[in-house]
């Protein structure tokens, strides 16, 4: 029943977008769903399309951001990967096998409206706007995940809380461990997802 | 038992809290993260604790340990 707990989540993958992206995946796995992300496993005799792809297809849910879509100064091409993403899912809900019919998605963005300018295609899907605010993030996903799969959900402020704790307790464990702050900051994502997973089970496991 | 932290953390509505570790509600706001070190740098010398400082990401920025030193310095008299 992987399938039923798989969350896949399309975002850029660099430093810059790991402000959000940490309390991201952190939401989804306290909330005891699986975050399956590019990322997690890195194969170079795979191709990238195929590993995107098979999580696609093993994921009933998707998180799609688009914030980083635009390019940032003047001349600079602006990114497709996320958007090329998107469709893939859409998609496979659309052409796929009979559960895939029940996908479904969540697209992030910064701004409100702001993806009507260049992919109007998407009115009317399920769309919200985290503001680049990192805590806002975990409300956002918080509400959608229990809108559609989640019977009982903790609050969007004892998420934050326990990331809070979370982001502490891995401080301190990561430094007894010979990391340094840099080296905390960019802690690979794969790593990172395991440590969270490992910290809310023992969490559970000791209430 | 683990003793309980104390942490400077953006506040959802604007400003910054302090909270204590496995709380979920702030103990006091204030509208400078400077003005919530302050009050969060007491409490922990009060209560012996640690105080983090986080990030609006909720990296940590500063750690302090207010009478938990893992490593005191010996006496070698």
């Amino acid at each position: 029943m992987a399938f039923e707990k798989n969350v896949f989540v399309n975002c850029p993958f660099d430093a810059e977008y790991l402000p959000l992206l940490r309390p991201l995946l952190f939401t989804v796995i306290y909330l005891r769903l699986t975050p399956r992300i590019a990322l997690e496993a890195i194969d170079s005799g795979e191709l990238r399309l195929n590993k995107i792809v098979e999580l696609i297809r093993d994921s009933k849910y998707s998180i799609h951001d688009l914030s980083r879509s635009e390019a940032a100064v003047a001349g600079e091409l602006y990114r497709l990967n996320m958007p090329f993403e998107l469709g893939v899912d859409f998609g496979c809900r659309t052409f796929g096998k009979p559960k895939q019919r029940d996908k479904r998605a969540l697209v992030l963005e910064a701004k409100p409206h702001r993806y009507k300018a260049s992919i109007s295609d998407l009115a009317g899907a399920d769309i919200e706007c985290h503001e680049d605010e990192p805590y806002k993030v975990i409300g956002v996903v918080r509400n959608w995940l229990k809108n559609v799969c989640l019977a009982q959900a903790a609050g969007p402020a004892r998420i934050s809380s326990a990331f809070t704790d979370f982001m502490a307790d891995n401080f301190d464990a990561l430094t007894q461990l010979g990391f340094s702050p840099q080296d905390i900051e960019l802690l690979p994502v794969g790593e990172l997802i395991e440590r969270m997973t490992a910290w809310v089970a023992s969490k559970a496991a000791a209430a | 038992m683990r003793k309980v932290s104390k942490h400077v953390v953006p506040n959802p509505s604007g400003g910054w809290s302090v909270k204590n570790s496995g709380a979920t509600r702030a103990s006091k706001v204030f509208d400078t993260q400077q003005q919530a070190i302050t009050y969060g740098r007491d409490a922990a010398k009060k209560t012996r604790s640690e105080l983090y400082v986080h990030g609006r990401d909720g990296t940590i920025k500063n750690k302090n340990s207010y009478g938990n030193d893992p490593m005191p310095p010996r006496d070698n008299k």
